[in-house]
């Protein structure tokens, strides 16, 4: 075993949108290829097969659905290059009869409103890669206590929109002024949103997904054949009736089980097998200061059982100051070790960056 | 041209009520009803209402019968989406005038749009 130590900073990098470190030492750093994100895939399928589709299609009606499928696939039936759809099945079919109401008294109605299924593809487009990956992804978020349709500040906020009935003397007058005041309306509508967004981002919940992968070597449908499953399980804890930190603390705790990773087959040398990942974050945010700290751990189980099984671990600190709308400066610090196989360095990552995204990193 | 409702003289006294469709899952409204005389003056409030809360939805217009006859009825909603991703998505609000029990002639006028909106509508009510 090979290990070396970092012992120090190794620098300290101002950039522009590059990539963060970790990914560069994309693909021999088992770590990197195994990283855990702490949260569950909106789209487990897409997240299966590791693809970010520039668009992903979410049918809210029947007719809607049937859509997305026909422009999912070319006139012979196949699926076309990134296709991707995620839709909730119990919304698309009943959603039409579920009330407010009905929502709010049904346990099993939440459940099912919040059940999502995700499908997607990738294809190869090239002579030497003519392969075809289809992801299945079913996601439930079993608890959640964030639910923007369970929040009663969100609708006491809707509820202050004005009518302006009350003060008009005619039905002309009425017309004018709603015409008026229409754009205001709407903007108030978002307001009240982003700060139930802001109130809420924190909140518990338990969510789960289960994500099956094929995968046709030709590209044709026919030689499909399965490529494995992934498991995810987070929960969330936003320490709520805790004075101070209700609105600006959260634990995230996930735990991930991919069974023929194919991040395992990326590595050098590759090493087809499973792994699981147990990833802990602790933040506390929400407002233009932020922090958290994480803990990811892996263990990769090769096929081959005269290969001993690898274990992981990856800790980081970041912390990011928000220092213009959509702009965040985000320094992070951290360690990850080691591989006992092969070469196993420790890695002190160091990095100050902007990210340019929208969203806070510890949101 | 409004749409017109057609009563019976004879009945007893018309009723409206929203009723709010295609909510999946749920959308936030707010409404105010108002009636006015037959040349869309002089408001009187009909009723005012949340479509989330247990209250119905569902008001007699004001009386005397005898005066109804060419009155127009508005009714005010505001339509917000509970979530972000909801933005967008179709809603259904239905305004059924009703006398006795049942649906007048004309009496069933729907409103249809994506989510969020504030809008107005009415109709006239005429006596036979």
């Amino acid at each position: 075993m090979n290990r070396k130590v970092a012992l120090a900073l190794l620098g300290i990098s101002c950039v522009f949108n590059e990539p963060h470190a970790l990914a560069q030492l994309q693909p021999t750093s088992p770590i990197s290829a195994l990283a855990v994100d702490l949260a569950t895939p909106e789209a487990p399928a897409l997240a299966a097969l590791d693809v970010t589709p520039e668009e992903i299609t979410r049918p809210r009606t029947p007719t809607e659905f049937a859509t997305a499928l026909l422009n999912g696939t070319d006139q012979n039936g196949n699926f076309k290059t990134g296709f991707a759809i995620d839709f909730a099945p119990y919304l698309i079919g009943f959603g039409d009869g579920l009330s407010i109401q009905a929502y709010r008294r049904s346990r099993a109605a939440q459940v099912l409103s919040r059940f999502h299924v995700s499908f997607g593809t990738a294809k190869g487009i090239t002579e030497d890669d003519k392969s075809l990956r289809v992801g299945l992804g079913f996601r439930a978020i079993l608890f959640d206590a964030g639910d923007p349709r369970l929040d009663a500040k969100l609708e006491e906020c809707f509820n202050k929109q004005v009518l302006v009935s009350p003060n008009v003397t005619s039905l002309e007058a009425l017309k004018k002024a709603v015409g008026a005041q229409r754009l205001t309306t709407i903007a108030a509508a978002e307001q009240c949103r982003a700060e139930a967004q802001q109130r809420n981002w924190n909140n518990s919940s338990v969510s789960v997904a289960v994500a099956p992968t094929w995968r046709s070597p030709t590209g044709s449908q026919n030689d499909l054949q399965r490529a494995g499953q992934s498991y995810w399980l987070t929960a969330a804890y936003g320490f709520e009736g805790v004075p101070g930190l209700e609105d600006r603390g959260q634990m995230l705790f996930q735990l991930r089980y991919r069974n023929d990773d194919s991040a395992l087959d990326a590595l050098a040398p590759p090493r087809p097998g499973d792994s699981l990942a147990f990833g802990l974050r602790v933040g506390f945010g929400g407002g233009d200061t932020n922090a958290a700290a994480e803990f990811a751990y892996v263990n990769a189980i090769p096929d081959d059982d005269a290969i001993p099984d690898d274990n992981y671990y990856r800790y980081s600190l970041i912390m990011e100051r928000k220092v213009a709308e959509g702009i965040w400066l985000v320094a992070s610090f951290g360690e990850e070790s080691g591989r006992s196989a092969i070469d196993s360095p420790i890695f002190v990552l160091t990095s100050l960056k902007f990210n340019l995204g929208r969203k806070s990193v510890v949101k | 041209m409004e749409p017109v409702v057609v009563a019976a003289k004879a009945g007893p006294i018309p009723e409206i009520e929203l009723r709010f469709e295609k909510q999946s899952g749920g959308y936030f409204a707010k409404y105010a009803i108002l009636q006015f005389d037959p040349a869309g003056l002089n408001p009187v409030p009909v009723g005012t209402g949340l479509n989330t809360d247990s209250i119905d939805d569902r008001f007699p217009l004001p009386g005397p019968k005898t005066a109804l006859n060419g009155v127009l009825v508005s009714w005010e909603v505001i339509v917000s989406a509970f979530d972000s991703s909801s933005v967008g998505a179709d809603y259904l609000v239905r305004a059924i005038f009703t006398q006795g029990g049942s649906v007048l002639q004309g009496g069933d006028i729907p409103h249809s749009g994506k989510l969020d909106d504030h809008f107005v509508r009415f109709a006239r009510l005429v006596l036979v």
